[in-house]
């Protein structure tokens, strides 16, 4: 790795821009885990601990949380992370942001093999080891992360392994961890082997017999699905357009809507924890780029360009099928798309055939606005975002959690709003709390040891003295004794703690 | 038989209704620009060098990236969807990639300028009328100036592999 790391510095130094980048300050920013990761975090910390889920479940293939059953992937790869750092914000982000920074990595592979020009490949990596869409999701503990780089990681594999066999099988290795670990791969999967099986058929026929042993891992890889298959759809019916009156159109709408100019350039996802405010999902200097690399696409007539247009057509279809439309975390699959499309973009500058001088010109052009873009991207993520989206990450939890922690022996019950949402998992996460004791409390989410969890409003119905967490607007009258406020990152009031 | 094939997807283009773009325009980037930058600057607190401030968060900045969202708004799928149908989209995206790389350029500068005109508060219309007449100049393109059908299309430009095309050039040449 360091010999090919050295022979390819420029590689080397997009590495560590994409590393700078994605672990720069993790633990801090985003501000507070949001529930997924809590919940992904302290399963995590329960295997490690006890072998069990969160439920008392041994090794389970599927973990359940808030209703669902998710794939099994993403928290399996916490446990080693968490037994590294501890149970904090920083571990259990740490395997996302390796695999995002690794991502950066196979994509350099991939696009050689596919064009054989290494200018090319590294325009495409440097692309996307700054894209904003990507940093974004690989600085949060997100399964939909670990689906792409397996996809890549298997696509690379793939077109790699037509003189080398043995690569054929870590790419079925590759895909079949990529199903298992994000819901939305059970439609993406599919769709992307069936695009590489139809492109790259004429190698892959030649294989014969030999195909037995990647299909038959990749057929092992749908077990864990198959035998939950009941629950594991609970989550795609809840979320999919099957459940809206005029399906064809939604779904028209929606794929749609992953094209528009200001959702990629302006504006972005409107969801808190998929985008930056005040900018879109991509920088505003790819714009040209992108169109540039798409017309250079459409009119390459390489087998690889085709599977690249084929690829950037269907990306859109498992965010198209579920609502709300357009979504960039379940849009996830095509963001290697518009890295590549950006580095055909600036192949078509280099090589055209206007004037140097006005050459020149746009090149250092397009050098400033990108620089202005990507600095002001940054101002925005950690300057502004802490404070912006504080909500959206559920911030004001860990602070209350340890400082009631602190103070919990001197009370008989502890009882805390639910209004933010899942309360339970931020006690469990940061009290780690004992998940063997646990376990026997698990299947009641409105209380366990001294905790209490209430929905509305609360009435005090037992004796003893009671620790009481609010949200801001819930002011009883008369006014309790109050102890302690909790604030967000922008000095919204967030928690009042009272004794009654 | 392509000249009725014509008419009657040009039909289908022009009947096309339910299109509706926001209003966005040049009054509406004035009256963003105040409270925009408010908030910027508020976020960005007392803590912070003030050339840092005026460097990200500046009326020219603010302006600028309203007045894309306006022009970008012309160009959002769902409303050319609307604007043309489904036929339409297909020969609006031929229009496109065609002036492109036949480098037309009084076409390019045509559908570059007419997506400004709402800003200049003219009416949203134009805009939508004009994707229908780009739609309809994509399905001569696809109809009768280069005589492709849509198998060739689909053939030439995303199933046939390159063995088959040159048998298919070879047949046609002889």
């Amino acid at each position: 790795m360091t010999s090919f790391l050295i022979r390819n510095r420029l590689l080397a130094l997009i590495i560590l821009i994409a590393f700078l980048l994605r672990f720069y300050q993790l633990g801090q920013n985003p501000p507070s885990l949001n529930w997924d990761e809590a919940s992904n975090g302290y399963n995590a910390y329960s295997i490690l601990k006890t072998a069990r889920d969160e439920y008392g479940n041994f090794l389970p293939l599927t973990f359940r949380a808030f209703g669902d059953y998710n794939p099994a992937l993403s928290v399996y790869t916490l446990v080693p992370s968490i037994a590294a750092f501890g149970l904090n914000e920083f571990a259990v982000r740490f395997p996302s942001a390796l695999l995002g920074t690794l991502s950066v990595l196979v994509f350099f592979p991939l696009i050689r093999k596919l064009t054989n020009n290494t200018k090319l490949s590294l325009l495409s990596s440097l692309f996307l080891a700054i894209s904003p869409w990507h940093i974004q999701f690989s600085r949060y503990d997100h399964e939909a992360n670990f689906m792409l780089f397996f996809v890549i990681l298997g696509l690379t594999c793939l077109v790699s392994a037509f003189k080398k066999f043995p690569l054929l099988l870590i790419s079925s290795v590759s895909f079949s961890l990529a199903l298992n670990s994000y819901q939305g791969a059970k439609i993406w999967l599919p769709l992307i082997l069936l695009l590489s099986i139809f492109w790259f058929r004429k190698e892959l026929i030649k294989f014969g017999a030999k195909l037995f042993l990647p299909l038959l891992i990749l057929f092992i890889s749908t077990i864990p699905i198959i035998s939950n298959l009941q629950n594991s759809l609970i989550r795609a019916n809840s979320v999919s357009l099957l459940q809206n009156d005029h399906k064809f159109k939604t779904f028209i709408t929606g794929y749609l809507s992953h094209f528009a100019p200001n959702f990629l350039f302006i504006s972005g996802d409107t969801i808190g924890r998929h985008s930056v405010s005040g900018m879109g999902q991509l920088y505003l200097f790819e714009l040209p780029l992108i169109i540039l690399g798409l017309i250079k696409l459409i009119g390459t007539k390489t087998r690889s360009a085709k599977f690249f247009l084929t690829w950037f057509l269907v990306a859109p279809i498992p965010a198209a099928l579920a609502t709300p439309t357009p979504h960039a975390l379940r849009s996830i699959t095509f963001l290697p798309l518009w890295s590549i499309l950006a580095a055909f973009g600036i192949g078509i500058i280099v090589n055209s055939n206007i004037q140097k001088n006005f050459k020149k010109l746009i090149i250092v052009l397009l050098t400033l606005t990108a620089l202005y873009n990507i600095s002001s991207y940054l101002h925005l993520y950690y300057n502004h975002y802490p404070k912006e989206k504080a909500l959206d990450w559920q911030v004001g939890y860990e602070e209350m959690v340890k400082y009631v922690d602190n103070i919990k022996n001197n009370y008989d019950t502890i009882v805390v709003s639910n209004f933010y949402g899942r309360p339970y998992i931020y006690v469990l996460f940061y009290t780690r709390f004992n998940p063997k004791l646990y376990h026997p409390q698990s299947q009641n989410k409105t209380k366990f040891d001294k905790y209490e969890f209430f929905g509305e409003s609360w009435e005090k119905k037992t004796q003893g003295k009671v620790l009481l967490v609010r949200p801001d607007w819930q002011k009883p009258d008369p006014p309790p004794k109050y102890i302690k406020y909790i604030y967000s990152e922008n000095g919204q009031l967030v928690f009042r703690i009272s004794e009654e | 038989m392509k000249i009725i094939l014509f008419v009657v997807f040009s039909l289908f283009i022009i009947v096309q209704k339910g299109w509706e773009l926001p209003t966005c325009n040049f009054t509406t980037t004035l009256q963003a620009l105040p409270p925009r930058l408010f908030a910027q600057i508020t976020i960005d607190g007392s803590n912070q060098h003030v050339l840092v401030t005026r460097f990200f968060h500046n009326k020219v900045g603010v302006f600028l990236q309203e007045a894309s969202h306006c022009y970008l708004d012309g160009l959002d799928p769902n409303f050319i969807f609307k604007s043309v149908g489904p036929i339409g989209i297909i020969s609006w995206l031929t229009f496109v990639y065609r002036i492109s790389i036949d480098k037309k350029i009084h076409f390019i500068f045509a559908f570059l300028s007419i997506l400004i005109l709402p800003f200049f508060n003219f009416p949203p219309s134009i805009v939508a009328y004009s994707h229908k007449i780009f739609a309809i100049i994509g399905l001569i393109f696809l109809l009768v100036t280069k005589n492709l059908t849509w198998s060739e299309i689909i053939n030439n430009h995303l199933l046939l592999n390159s063995r088959v095309r040159k048998k298919i050039e070879e047949i046609k040449n002889k």
